[in-house]
């Protein structure tokens, strides 16, 4: 799946080689760190997950620029949605929309019924 | 606007199809079903115009009752026992191929990624990036491509976003997850070819 994606840079692998270890024990690896980003965009993390969020962001600069792809990732979404809430809609479903509902005013005229509140 | 009185002028509510109709495509990725549900939403708007206030814009009105028939059509769509349990059929931890065993990333999460790291505003300008979401988007199964657009882009609360899409909280916590993971992965595989 992500066979074609390169290993991280030399500087990441040795820092991490020493830092890893540590970071996972404390909970606070880069793992840890993309897990509650990810849960934070949806509800509020505890202060303790946001303390443990905060540690490994000032150590980490590759995980920073996954922040900032998550953030921008959220722009884009909502940008290739209204881009395709532009689609218009079939004239013909239209019409069919649009006789349909002088159907129904004309049913409940001949009822006696008239929807006034 | 003045308070409705009586029944509201056919012509009024066909104002809105289009736009009602944009909505739920944009959301479902089905024409046959948007068509469906925009039509129950506006029969559904004729018969309780009383109900409309004239507060509100009518479109945000409208746009409530179109909610309420796609959670109505999920709801009905959930009960249906052929149709998976696991929503996604994916039951792999999400993203647990991209860490090796202490929790560092096996691959590098930012190569290629540039255009996405610069600010957003920058990013939902560029045409190359518009190109490849629209196309990692479709890939999303339609209950969560319709849960993932309810919660991030009309920001419906996790609870709410579920319900629309037929799925309990704790899943749709998870589907969520899997979405951004998903999607981030499919952006870079796509701009690094």
């Amino acid at each position: 799946m992500n066979g074609n994606l390169p290993p991280p840079k030399a500087f990441y692998v040795r820092a991490h080689r020493v830092l890893g270890p540590c970071f996972h024990r404390l909970g606070v690896s880069c793992r840890h760190f993309a897990e509650l980003t990810l849960r934070s965009m949806d509800q509020r993390l505890t202060l303790r997950e946001r303390i443990r969020r905060r540690l490994h962001f000032f150590s980490c600069s590759v995980c920073r620029g996954f922040q900032k792809q998550m953030l921008s990732l959220t722009a884009l979404v909502r940008m290739s949605v209204s881009a395709r809430e532009a689609e218009q809609p079939d004239p013909d479903f239209l019409r069919a929309v649009r006789s349909e509902l002088t159907r129904v005013a004309g049913e409940s005229d001949q009822n006696g019924s008239s929807n006034t509140p | 606007m003045n308070p409705p009185s009586g029944a509201p002028p056919i012509d009024l509510l066909m104002e809105h199809a289009p736009a009602l109709y944009g909505f739920a495509y944009a959301r479902l990725r089905d024409h046959h079903l948007a068509q469906d549900l925009v039509q129950d939403a506006l029969v559904a708007a004729w018969k309780s115009w009383s109900n409309y206030q004239g507060g509100s814009p009518l479109l945000t009105w409208l746009t409530g009752i179109l909610r309420h028939k796609i959670l109505d059509h999920h709801r009905a769509s959930s009960r249906r026992p052929n149709l998976s349990s696991s929503p996604d059929g994916d039951t792999r931890e999400p993203g647990s191929e991209l860490f090796n065993e202490h929790g560092d990333w096996a691959i590098d999460p930012n190569h290629g990624m540039q255009a996405l790291m610069q600010s957003p505003a920058k990013a939902a300008q560029n045409a190359d990036l518009r190109k490849w979401i629209a196309l990692c988007m479709d890939k999303l199964p339609p209950r969560l491509h319709l849960l993932f657009t309810a919660r991030e882009v009309d920001e419906l609360p996790v609870l709410e976003a579920a319900k629309l899409a037929g799925v309990t909280e704790g899943s749709a916590a998870v589907m969520l997850t899997r979405a951004r993971q998903a999607l981030r992965l499919c952006l870079q595989e796509n701009l690094i070819r």
